[in-house]
């Protein structure tokens, strides 16, 4: 997936221009979309347009880039847990590999 | 360049109001002013969103308008759920600048006349357009934190809990809190929940209510000596940490060092508790205690009303209510009536007080620190 990096370090998802660190250029990169969950929520009271709940993961992925998204499963949720990115109805989502 | 004072404070009663944001503002102004001229050499007002939550914009011009205070120059300041903190430090910068000598701050929010789902979208605008667009509001990205800091230091939820459990204790004792009940630990845990582990009774209300300071460059009995402001990343998912907040310790390193105190200076604290495991990170942030200590604050009453370091002695957004634009100049009064002694059942034994007001998710913070002189 794509992700910007710049040359003071710092790599985010989610492409952009200038870097949110140092306001420098940044580059465009392909990162695998291997992923471990840092943390997680399932979210009950949910915003006006969005079906309870929601299973909310914030990942990390190479380079210590990071993507908050949702996930499939809400057995996937565990802290530590390996799994891979996919893009599907405009969104990106957690998927946990089976073990 | 000139010294900073604080001549007097006022508040209303935070919680649900009937009354207009600009009627708020002129209760709590009235309080402030009562034995002094108005003659204000400005007037900044802390207002997060009146365009969305009340339906008027140009509130600096219409506010002035309220009070008379014709022709008087009159800025409002948006700095997110840190309005109040912001239009303090921008009232304090004009006067230590020499180019005032009086200046009034009035901060204030209405945000109960609306459904809660409006004012959660509302204050969800405060996310990156990404992440909430995942569908993340301020109590999911609280939740993300909570649940690592678990994770990574072995908090419990009935630890936790106690967070809620005291501030709404130090709330029974704040005649102007908007909750003034006593909760227990099995309450909290049996509260709704929003955001698992969050439950409705982490999280600070949705409230009306306003207050006022007035600075001056003329000496009194308080002093402020010293203000740090720092931002983070928008994004959660830009951060490096989730267990510190980057923004916090930045502003307060810069508070200490324009003060020229430390953290074990400080005698009394107002952090910014809009979730409970804020009240735990905050004070190690501020350099109060080690990251995980906080923990142990809690649980052994170091930060209660009799402990070594008081916190949230008002009963901190968990009790006292969070009018967003309101909440930084309400902990200002809280500091400025615990240095003066007029804390009422609440008081603390204190000299140098410390305020800190987080913007958006924890990424715009600005710490201040007051002293008795």
């Amino acid at each position: 997936m794509q992700a910007s990096i710049c040359n003071c370090g710092k790599i985010v998802i989610l492409g952009r221009k200038k870097c949110p660190n140092c306001g420098k250029t940044m580059s465009s990169i392909e990162i695998e979309n291997d992923a471990l969950v840092l943390t997680y929520t399932t979210l009950y009271t949910v915003p006006e347009g969005f079906n309870t709940p929601i299973f909310l993961a914030l990942v990390e992925l190479e380079q210590g880039a990071k993507l908050l998204c949702e996930c499939k499963n809400e057995n996937d949720l565990e802290i530590g847990r390996k799994g891979k990115i996919v893009f599907e109805n405009e969104k990106y989502y957690f998927v946990g590999n089976k073990d | 360049m000139p010294k900073v004072y604080i001549s007097s404070v006022g508040i209303t009663k935070f919680g649900r109001r009937k009354e207009s944001l600009q009627t708020l503002m002129y209760e709590a102004y009235s309080h402030a002013v009562s034995s002094q001229k108005p003659d204000f050499d400005a007037v900044f007002v802390g207002c997060m969103n009146p365009d969305e939550f009340v339906g008027d914009s140009n509130f600096a011009t219409l506010i002035v308008d309220h009070l008379g205070l014709y022709q008087i120059p009159s800025v409002r300041i948006d700095n997110a759920p840190a309005s109040g903190s912001a239009a303090f430090e921008q009232a304090f910068f004009s006067v230590a600048s020499g180019h005032y000598e009086k200046v009034l701050v009035l901060a204030g929010e209405k945000m109960t006349n609306l459904p809660t789902i409006i004012t959660t979208r509302i204050l969800s605008k405060l996310i990156d357009k990404y992440e909430r667009s995942t569908g993340a509001t301020m109590p999911a990205l609280a939740a993300l934190v909570t649940r690592r800091y678990m994770h990574d230091y072995g908090l419990s939820r009935e630890e936790l809990a106690l967070a809620a459990v005291k501030n709404h204790h130090n709330g029974t004792l704040n005649p102007y809190a908007q909750f003034q009940k006593e909760i227990t630990v099995e309450e909290v845990l049996k509260s709704k929940i929003i955001s698992d582990p969050l439950r409705l009774y982490d999280c600070a209300s949705i409230s009306d209510g306003a207050c006022s300071v007035i600075l001056t460059s003329s000496k009194t009995d308080v002093k402020v000596t010293g203000i740090g402001h720092a931002t983070d990343f928008l994004s959660l998912q830009y951060r490096d940490s989730l267990t510190s907040f980057n923004a916090t310790k930045v502003a307060a390193k810069r508070a200490y060092e324009m003060s020229h105190r430390q953290p074990k200076d400080i005698d009394v604290a107002e952090v910014h508790d809009a979730f409970t495991i804020l009240e735990i990170v905050n004070p190690e942030d501020l350099g109060f205690f080690k990251p995980g200590a906080g923990i142990a604050a809690l649980v052994d009453g170091k930060t209660g009303l009799n402990g070594g370091l008081p916190i949230n002695t008002s009963g901190g957004l968990k009790a006292r209510g969070h009018p967003v634009g309101a909440t930084g100049l309400a902990q200002i009064c809280e500091i400025v009536w615990q240095l003066r002694g007029e804390a009422g059942k609440r008081q603390v034994s204190a000299n140098i007080g410390l305020c800190h007001n987080i913007g958006g998710f924890v990424n715009n913070n600005i710490v201040t620190i007051l002293e008795s002189c």
